[in-house]
């Protein structure tokens, strides 16, 4: 065989010191050494012959040891001349129909009175996706579900509800019944709860329901990085090809009412009780971060998981830097390890900017 | 008006409609599951033609779903007469899908009628490999072809899926998949049995799986690398869902695609799924064309904008339609 050649879906991300291959079939990441990933033509190919003849004795036995593992692993196979040029890359156009993927409503009372049948047809036009329902206080039970019952027959696909967790509602079994009456939850999430645990498993496209004890009672709780986030999939990585990994399509509404690309940043292009979303969406400036792409930004562009990040472009290490890494990623590329973001020295000063 | 016609739950039918919406689209109706054409009206005349069910029609694509035998109980008590009723609603059905298959439009309900004999043997036509097929109820026959090769399959000949209903309630679905049909229970097979007539195939040995998905005269190819997981060996639509099988875009020779191109125009379906197997020798084999194949499964895993160039041949986009295939090819 003349070639190792990587699945078209399994791509190589090349940081400053390492580097992944991304699965982006089976959602799995794998660490690989630059020096393998080094061997690599147009980061698909590896030429067997030429790896025998350029590395020596100890080193091209520990390299075959990988292939095999790559091999094993179902990343890559081999491959001759002729079949290399059946197999091309993988098309790295972002397939997307919309507008506006997702729409982010928070609300620090428990209610949004806005969320009438006339904003569910503006989502609509705007081909909407998904939405994140962020209640920062406890909606009465009429009221939310008076929401998901328009969600229930809109074009939405998917919904995630953020609420503190509620004693009565507990009781009431209401989140259960929840997630078993709107198949369009994906998760509910109860924040402030007792303890930390999964109650319903999502299991056949069925919404999961979480209980957290964290306390995430405002918009500065968003924006952290970790690999738990990552999303490893063709339409995350296409996206951050060419788009801003976290701002590309979005629109929030804060719990001011303000129209913001998202609400933890201060621009906003209307509000709600007066500008329609589409209004918002075209003002100049709405769209600014968009089109920063991770290979822009500092730090992120050495990452190997630039293309399975997250990002966050409203805490920054440098407020004044659109382009500066993100305040609550603790990940250096270029060392390989991962430090708690919020005890950094050099992050001290950006902390004391936004909190 | 753009007219589909498909089922409820149908993915791929949602995905077309987001990027019909997307792109600007007003006027979509979508029929789902069961449509009766009793209250409907179809009018042929020189000048044009009209089906009540969708009004003026702009484009039509029919993704799944039946044209359903609704006829009233006229309290008649012969079975003969019944079966000149059903005769009769099914030319009706069919010319229909007939008259709605020469709009702007992409597959027909006929397309279910499809015959994978009919298919083997315009394949071979076209310049296609086929497998080397016996159909018969003979064992005698079975004997003598399963000599020939070292492993043999069979498969039904028509549908590959029992749905029968029970009651209200129940219904029962049993798949009918592709087996290997094993030497001993060949051999034990005696020459005064009966059965229903079957497929037989010679066993090939697979590099990898093709499905192409063919759509007036563009083809998008995926390469299933089925043979790393033995669940899938058989047939790779036995799927696993631990370990899905490796999908990745794949890319046919030219001659390949113009013989593709020209079987689809013999069987006249302008748009279907192919499953073809490329043995160790490199050998491109053709097995069967399905006219509603799953398609979220080829363009998800291989980044192909499939449902948008669906949504762009429904809104006469053809323009950039065939500036995409360049890009294919």
């Amino acid at each position: 065989m003349d070639y190792l050649l990587l699945y078209s879906n399994c791509v190589l991300v090349k940081g400053a010191n390492r580097a992944t291959i991304c699965d982006l079939q089976k959602g799995d990441i794998y660490p690989v050494p630059k020096l393998l990933a080094d061997l690599f033509q147009e980061d698909r190919a590896l030429d067997l012959a030429l790896l025998k003849e350029q590395v020596q004795d100890e080193t091209a036995s520990w390299l075959l040891q990988l292939i095999d593992t790559l091999v094993a692993s179902q990343l890559a196979f081999y491959c001759n001349r002729q079949e290399r040029k059946r197999f091309p890359a993988l098309h790295t156009e972002w397939l997307f129909p919309a507008h506006v993927s997702h729409c982010i409503l928070d609300s620090a009372t428990g209610r949004l009175d806005y969320f009438t049948e006339s904003f569910i047809a503006q989502l609509g036009k705007l081909c909407c996706n998904f939405l994140q329902l962020r209640f920062f206080g406890t909606p009465a039970i009429t009221h939310l579900e008076h929401i998901l019952r328009l969600i229930k027959d809109a074009q939405i696909k998917s919904v995630e509800i953020l609420v503190p967790w509620n004693a009565a509602y507990e009781n009431a079994h209401t989140y259960a019944k929840w997630i078993n009456e709107y198949k369009k939850i994906s998760s509910l999430i109860c924040w402030g709860a007792p303890s930390t645990h999964v109650v319903i498993p999502g299991v056949e496209a069925m919404g999961y329901l979480l209980y957290t004890g964290e306390q995430i009672n405002t918009a500065t709780h968003c924006g952290i990085i970790n690999q738990g986030l990552f999303s490893t999939n063709i339409t995350t990585y296409t996206e951050s090809l060419h788009f801003n990994s976290c701002l590309n399509r979005k629109i929030s509404i804060d719990v001011q009412g303000n129209i913001k690309n998202c609400p933890s940043m201060t621009d906003s292009f209307g509000h709600i009780t007066d500008t329609s979303l589409s209004e918002a969406l075209n003002k100049p400036g709405f769209k600014r971060y968009w089109h920063i792409t991770k290979d822009q930004i500092a730090v992120c562009k050495d990452c190997e998981f630039r293309h399975v990040c997250t990002d966050c472009r409203a805490y920054l290490e440098d407020p004044e830097d659109a382009c500066s890494k993100p305040l609550k990623c603790g990940y250096d590329p270029y060392t390989g390890e991962w430090e708690e973001w919020s005890q950094h020295p050099m992050k001290q000063k950006a902390i004391a900017y936004y909190f | 008006m753009i007219a589909i016609q498909s089922h409820s739950d149908e993915a791929s039918t949602d995905d077309v409609i987001d990027w019909l919406l997307y792109l600007g689209a007003d006027r979509i109706k979508r029929l789902n599951g069961n449509v009766s054409l009793n209250k409907e009206t179809l009018r042929i005349n020189n000048d044009s033609g009209h089906s009540s069910l969708f009004g003026e029609l702009q484009a039509y694509w029919y993704r799944r779903g039946y044209f359903t035998l609704d006829i009233p109980d006229t309290g008649n008590p012969y079975p003969a007469v019944t079966t000149y009723f059903e005769k009769e609603y099914e030319y009706y059905t069919n010319g229909t899908a007939h008259f709605l298959s020469k709009q702007h439009s992409i597959n027909s309900f006929c397309d279910n009628h499809t015959n994978k004999i009919t298919n083997l043997v315009e394949a071979a036509r076209a310049g296609l490999l086929i497998p080397d097929t016996l159909i018969t109820a003979d064992v005698k026959e079975i004997k003598a072809f399963a000599a020939l090769y070292p492993r043999i399959i069979t498969k039904a000949i028509a549908h590959n899926r029992i749905a029968a209903t029970i009651d209200s309630d129940t219904y029962i679905n049993i798949a009918v998949d592709t087996a290997i049909f094993d030497r001993d229970m060949i051999d034990a097979l005696s020459a005064e049995q009966h059965f229903l007539p079957a497929v037989f195939q010679e066993y090939l040995e697979k590099k990898y799986e093709l499905r192409i998905f063919y759509f007036h005269g563009r083809l998008y190819s995926m390469a299933i690398f089925s043979q790393l997981n033995e669940a899938t060996r058989i047939d790779f639509r036995k799927h696993d869902r631990e370990t899905p099988n490796r999908c990745v875009p794949y890319q046919l020779p030219d001659d390949l695609e113009n013989k593709l191109r020209s079987f689809m125009q013999r069987i006249a379906m302008n748009s279907g799924s192919i499953d073809m197997v490329v043995t160790p020798s490199d050998d491109y084999v053709f097995l069967e064309v399905n006219p509603v194949g799953q398609l979220q499964w080829l363009s998800g895993n291989c980044n192909y904008p499939v449902e948008r160039e669906i949504a762009k041949f429904l809104l006469h986009d053809q323009e950039t339609g065939n500036r995409t295939t360049e890009n294919h090819r």
